[in-house]
């Protein structure tokens, strides 16, 4: 059954079906082959399912909220405010493109809509300032990828209900990883342009009055990430309603502070909802694999090959955390995340792993999915900002960032607590 | 066919953005005034899920559908299109599937007139009928799609070759 599967999946997508279509055939094909019972029949009843799940709600609603954000104009004001604090550290801008991507991100479920909105604030003053541009776009690149381990998560939600984990807890444990990941990020930045100033620009002079004078502008973003994380920790809402209010924050917000209008709110909407309807399209056929692979006992088979491999569970961990790495080369990260989470996550479960801390580590895997070349979704973001100028110089740039994503990998399966400590502390 | 998708995804967005006022009122009601209407997560629900299944004609009309782009490069480009609206019409084959299977649920919910099992009994058919008719005009979009591809490409050929004759 194992190489049925996999040269079904393979097959199918090499000849170019789109990943919804090769999930869902390949359940098709699994129910057809191996099932006792006609699947087909099932599978109105499954995806209906999944479509009226009130979690998925979440999923719309942050897209939403991020669209508005972007065109809400108010990343320029929380960037300029983030550089006057951080800019006198060595390597200056470079550390206001982290320190507002890691804020955004908690504002924003996605680590693309992160990078695009930073970095078209950011990408301007590369040249204004004098930048080497290699490491500053790596910065922003990287620090992007921040949007889907910093809550709220949209991946974190569908890793939620591929595996029945609860969202609050992954969220919680997406916290201090987040920051910290953000801090080392900050960090490298530091060494780097301490050894090589010439990465940096000149440091511009901030009083202490200027400092002060620009705190205001921090306030939309902070209110916002309240009003969407607060409210869930705070137990009034469940992350569908707090992304419900999230939009009617972020839609106020747009219309009195920024330069949301009527038209750019539609679009807003529209943009919202392709989004929405491609990913959905992957996670319905994803939902509907999950269901056949349960039936026909798939993952039971696998796990008794690699229990013949006759490794240990650590042996196994790194050993699939080094298939992860290969795929994020080539592999675009939601389709990582719904082709594998069905199949691997039962395989962790069984190897007395933790699944909420497996869902951080999963999500940094991906992050680290986003900076990696060929198919890294991020560098291309940060490359489309760009006037002129060559990919292979976002991809550069990135590459030591890749290396502390690693570093972060292996801290994190050495001190699992550093994501478990806030979920065991509040649950 | 085009202004049938973009006016879905219209709507579609219109009926999320609804999905998030009742969630949001809801929200405020109960924290605020201890008032619980209940039943918003339900009817956001069955919002989105329609709202989804209208959103995909344009999904499938503007190929936005992610495949695997490593595995596709290996495809020699002089066979590339023509595969890739395969694919394309192996999708629309697994929605047709679903949209089959989703009309003739929606079809034995109205014959049973079978109500949700919560507290506002919403008759099934009502949100399972609107999730699959997005669902097969989403079918005719995807279909639309291959075949304007195909035509495309085959003018493209004829072309091609009576140039070089």
């Amino acid at each position: 059954m194992i190489p049925f599967a996999l040269i079904v999946l393979l097959g199918l997508l090499v000849i170019g079906v789109p990943v919804a279509g090769s999930l869902g055939m390949l359940g098709l094909a699994l129910g057809e082959g191996y099932s006792f019972m006609p699947i087909d029949r099932a599978i109105a009843e499954v995806i209906w399912q999944t479509s009226v799940d009130f979690l998925l709600v979440a999923i719309p609603l942050f897209v939403l909220m991020g669209e508005i954000l972007v065109r809400a104009g108010i990343a320029k004001r929380v960037y300029d405010a983030i550089a006057a604090w951080l800019s006198w550290l060595p390597g200056g801008l470079m550390h206001a493109n982290i320190g507002t991507c890691a804020l955004f991100a908690a504002n924003s479920g996605s680590s693309v809509a992160t990078a695009a909105t930073i970095g078209t604030v950011a990408v301007p003053e590369i040249k204004r300032r004098g930048y080497g541009p290699k490491l500053f776009l790596g910065s922003i690149a990287a620090g992007g990828t921040l949007g889907i381990l910093i809550p709220p998560s949209i991946n974190l939600i569908i890793f939620g209900l591929l595996t029945n984990t609860s969202v609050p807890k992954l969220y919680l444990a997406g916290f201090i990883p987040g920051f910290a990941l953000a801090l080392l990020f900050m960090v490298l930045i530091a060494v780097l342009c301490l050894r090589k100033p010439e990465l940096a620009a000149p440091k511009q002079k901030i009083t202490w009055g200027q400092r002060i004078a620009v705190l205001p502008d921090l306030l939309p973003p902070l209110l916002l990430f309240f009003a969407v994380v607060g409210s869930i920790y705070a137990g009034w809402a469940t992350p569908t309603e707090a992304a419900s209010l999230g939009v009617v924050v972020s839609l106020i917000l747009g219309f009195w502070q920024g330069e949301l209008t009527w038209s750019s709110f539609k679009d807003a909407m529209e943009g919202a909802m392709k989004t929405t309807a491609m990913v959905m399209l992957i996670i319905l056929a994803a939902s509907f694999l999950n269901f056949v692979l349960g039936m026909v006992g798939l993952t039971r088979a696998i796990f008794g090959v690699i229990q013949e491999l006759g490794l240990t569970p650590y042996e196994t961990l790194f050993l699939l955390i080094g298939i992860y790495v290969v795929l994020g080369f080539f592999m675009e990260t939601l389709s990582m995340l719904v082709i594998t989470t069905p199949i691997i996550a039962p395989i962790i479960g069984d190897l007395g792993f933790d699944l909420v801390w497996f869902g951080i580590l999963l999500t940094l895997l991906l992050e680290l999915a986003l900076i990696t070349p060929p198919v890294g979704v991020n560098l291309y973001v940060v490359q489309s900002v760009r006037p002129d100028g060559d990919i292979s110089e976002v991809i550069a740039g990135a590459l030591p960032f890749v290396g502390v994503m690693l570093l972060m990998v292996v801290l994190l399966v050495i001190f699992p607590d550093i994501a478990l400590w806030l979920p065991d502390l509040f649950g | 066919m085009d202004r049938v998708a973009r006016v879905g995804t219209v709507v579609g967005g219109f009926l999320i953005f609804a999905a998030a006022l009742i969630v949001t009122l809801e929200l405020i009601l109960r924290n605020v005034f201890n008032i619980s209407m209940g039943g918003a997560d339900e009817i956001s629900s069955y919002l989105f899920a329609v709202a989804v299944a209208w959103g995909l004609p344009q999904v499938m009309l503007s190929d936005g559908n992610v495949r695997i782009e490593a595995l596709v490069n290996t495809i020699p480009p002089a066979f590339r299109s023509w595969i890739l609206r395969l694919g394309n019409l192996v999708l629309v084959f697994f929605l047709s599937v679903l949209a089959w299977r989703a009309g003739e649920m929606a079809w034995i919910s109205y014959e049973t007139a079978s109500r949700a099992v919560t507290p506002l009994q919403t008759p099934l058919a009502i949100p399972q009928s609107l999730w699959a008719l997005g669902l097969a005009i989403a079918v005719v979009a995807g279909l639309l799609q291959v075949f304007r591809g195909f035509s495309a490409k085959l003018k493209e050929d004829l072309d091609d070759f009576s140039n070089e004759h």
